[in-house]
C-alpha cells in the first residue's frame, strides 16, 4: 500500500465529486417533473401515453444501466447527424462533450425510476383529500400543488433518497463514455504506477461520504416534511 | 334555496339514482334516511360534483344548472354555494386545524389572510376548538377532527351544508359533541341536507325528512310524519330495523 498516492488519490477522486453531483443534480432537477407527470399519466390511464410509459418504465427498469449507457451514446450520435444533417446545424457530432450525454442518459434512467416512487407515493394520498380540496373551491391545480404534491413528496421520500443515492453511484459509469468524474480520474491516476488498490479504495471512500451526506440530508429533509404527522419520528 | 329534479345516475350497468327530486327551503334542515347502498351518498355527491349526474338539474339560489353537462365555471360557482362534511372527515392532512380553515377562504376565495384567520378562529370557536387550532389533524381527536370539518364547511357561508353520515365514523362516545355542533348551527338558521343514521337527530332538529331506498324517493315528510305515521311498507321496514324501541312503542 502506497499511502502518499493513497492520499493523492483521495484528493483526485474528490476532484471528480462536483461533476458527479452536477450530473445528478440536472438529472433530478429533469427527471422530478418528468416522472411526476409520467406518475399522473399512468395512474390517469391517459390513453396511448400511459401505455407509453408503462414500456418505457419497465424497459429502463429490466435492464443493466451500463447497456442503457451504451445502448443512448451510441444511438443518439446517429440520431443527431441526422437531425443535423437535414437542418444544416454545423456541429460536429463526435465533438459533443459527454457530459451531455450524460445529462441525456441519467435524465433517461432517473425518470423512469421516479416515475415509480412518484405513482407509489401518489397511491398513499386518499382520495378524499382530492374531494375535501374542490369542495372548498380549490381548482385541480392547487389541490395538486397545495394538497396531494406536499403529502405525496413526504411518501416519497424514503424512495427518493434511494433514488438519489443510486443515481449517484451510478454516475460512476460515466467511465465509459470517458466522463471524467470520480471513478475515471482516479482511474486514469492509478494507470501510471499500477496503483490500483489504492485507486479504488479512495474512490470507494469518496463514494460512501458522499452517499452518507446525501444521506443525512434527505433525513433532514424527511422529518421537517413529516413534521405534520404528528408523534415522534425515529 | 336548492331545488333538485330528476336526477339520475348510473355507475356502469348499476343504476344507483333513478329520478331523485328535492326542495330544500332557506333554514330548511332536510334529513335523508335509507338503508345502506340505497344512492344517498351518490346523490349528495352529485349536487356538488364530486360526481357528475347522467341526468338532473338544480338550482342553488338563482343559478340554475344542468347536473349532467356543467361547465368549469358553473361547477365552481356551485362549490362557492355549497360545503361539504365527509364521512372519514377528509381533513387536509398537511395544514393544521386553522389551515384548513381558512384554505378555501385564502385560496379558492382569494381573501385576505388575516381576515381569513379572523373568521376561521371564529368558526373553530363556534365548534369548540378554540385551544386546538395549530394542531394537524393527526393530533386530533375523530370528534375534533368531524367539528374541524364543520368549521371548514361554515367558514365559506354556503346556502347550503351537505353532510354525509357526520358522525358514522365515529366511536360512539364522540357522536354526541358532534351533533351538538350541528344542532347548534341548524338553530342559527343554517341550510342544511344530512344523511344520518342518527333518529334523535333527525326528529329533535329536522323539519323534513326524506326516505330513500333503490335510487328512489319512497317517501318524505315531517319527521313526526315519516316515524309516527310512514305510508310504505317499505319505510315501516327500515324503521323496524333502525327504530325498533320505539317503533314498537308507537304501534
Ligand atoms: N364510484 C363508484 N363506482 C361504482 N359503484 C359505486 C361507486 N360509488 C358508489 N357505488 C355504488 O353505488 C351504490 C350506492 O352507493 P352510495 O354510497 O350512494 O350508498 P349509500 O346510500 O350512501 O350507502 P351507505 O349508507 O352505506 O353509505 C352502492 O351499491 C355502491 O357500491
Ligand atoms: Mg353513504
Amino acid at each position: 500500500m502506497d499511502t502518499t498516492f493513497f492520499v493523492k488519490a483521495l484528493g483526485i477522486a474528490f476532484s471528480g465529486v462536483p461533476i458527479a453531483l452536477f450530473v445528478a443534480a440536472i438529472a433530478l432537477i429533469i427527471a422530478i417533473p418528468l416522472g411526476f407527470i409520467f406518475a399522473l399519466l399512468r395512474l390517469q390511464r391517459v390513453p396511448v401515453l400511459y401505455q407509453f410509459v408503462k414500456i418505457y418504465v419497465s424497459f429502463v427498469r429490466g435492464t443493466p444501466i451500463i447497456i442503457q449507457i451504451f445502448i443512448l451514446y451510441s444511438s443518439i450520435p446517429l440520431l443527431l447527424t441526422g437531425i443535423f444533417e437535414r437542418y444544416n446545424v454545423p456541429i460536429e457530432v463526435y465533438t459533443i462533450h459527454p457530459l451531455w450525454y450524460a445529462f441525456i442518459i441519467f435524465s433517461f434512467n432517473t425518470t423512469a425510476i421516479l416515475a415509480e416512487v412518484f405513482r407509489g407515493a401518489l397511491q398513499t394520498v386518499d382520495e378524499g383529500q382530492k374531494e375535501a380540496g374542490y369542495a372548498v373551491g380549490l381548482t385541480t391545480f392547487q389541490v395538486y400543488r397545495r394538497i396531494i404534491i406536499p403529502q405525496m413528496l413526504v411518501a416519497a421520500m424514503p424512495n427518493l433518497c434511494t433514488a438519489t443515492v443510486n443515481l449517484i453511484k451510478a454516475t460512476s459509469l460515466g467511465y465509459a463514455i470517458s466522463l471524467p468524474e470520480i471513478t475515471l480520474r482516479t482511474k486514469v491516476a492509478a494507470n501510471v504506477g499500477y496503483h490500483y488498490v489504492e485507486a479504488y479504495l479512495a474512490i470507494f471512500i469518496v463514494y460512501l461520504v458522499v452517499c452518507l451526506l446525501v444521506e443525512y440530508g434527505f433525513k433532514i429533509m424527511e422529518r421537517k416534511l413529516r413534521r405534520y404527522e404528528g408523534g415522534v419520528i425515529c | 334555496m336548492l331545488t333538485v329534479n330528476n336526477v339520475h345516475k348510473s355507475f356502469g350497468k348499476n343504476k344507483i339514482l333513478q329520478g331523485v327530486d328535492l326542495t330544500v327551503n332557506q333554514g330548511d334542515v332536510v334529513v335523508i334516511l335509507g338503508p345502506s347502498g340505497s344512492g344517498k351518498t351518490t346523490f349528495l355527491r352529485c349536487l356538488n360534483f364530486l360526481e357528475q349526474a347522467d341526468v338532473g338539474t338544480a338550482t342553488y339560489d338563482n343559478l340554475q344548472i344542468d347536473l349532467a353537462k356543467a361547465s368549469k365555471k358553473e361547477i365552481r360557482e356551485v362549490r362557492q354555494k355549497t360545503a361539504f362534511v365527509f364521512q372519514n372527515y377528509n381533513l387536509f392532512a398537511n395544514k393544521t386545524a386553522l389551515e384548513n380553515v381558512t384554505e378555501g377562504l385564502i385560496i379558492g376565495r382569494k381573501m385576505a389572510k388575516e381576515e381569513a384567520n379572523r373568521k376561521a378562529q371564529a368558526a373553530l370557536t363556534k365548534v369548540g376548538l378554540a385551544d386546538k387550532m395549530a394542531l394537524y389533524p393527526s393530533q386530533l381527536s375523530g370528534g375534533q377532527q368531524q367539528r374541524v370539518g364543520i368549521a371548514r364547511a361554515i367558514v365559506l357561508e354556503p346556502s347550503i351544508i351537505l353532510f354525509d353520515e357526520p358522525t358514522s365514523a365515529l366511536d360512539p362516545e364522540l357522536v354526541g359533541e358532534v351533533l351538538d355542533v350541528m344542532k347548534n348551527i341548524a338553530k342559527e338558521g343554517t341550510t342544511m341536507l344530512v344523511v344520518t343514521h342518527e333518529m334523535s337527530f333527525a326528529k329533535e332538529v329536522a323539519n323534513h325528512v326524506i326516505f330513500m331506498d333503490g335510487g328512489h324517493i319512497i317517501e318524505e315528510g315531517s319527521a313526526d310524519d315519516l316515524f309516527l305515521r310512514p305510508q310504505k311498507e317499505r319505510t315501516k321496514q327500515f324503521l323496524r330495523r333502525v327504530l325498533p324501541e320505539e317503533y314498537n312503542f308507537q304501534i
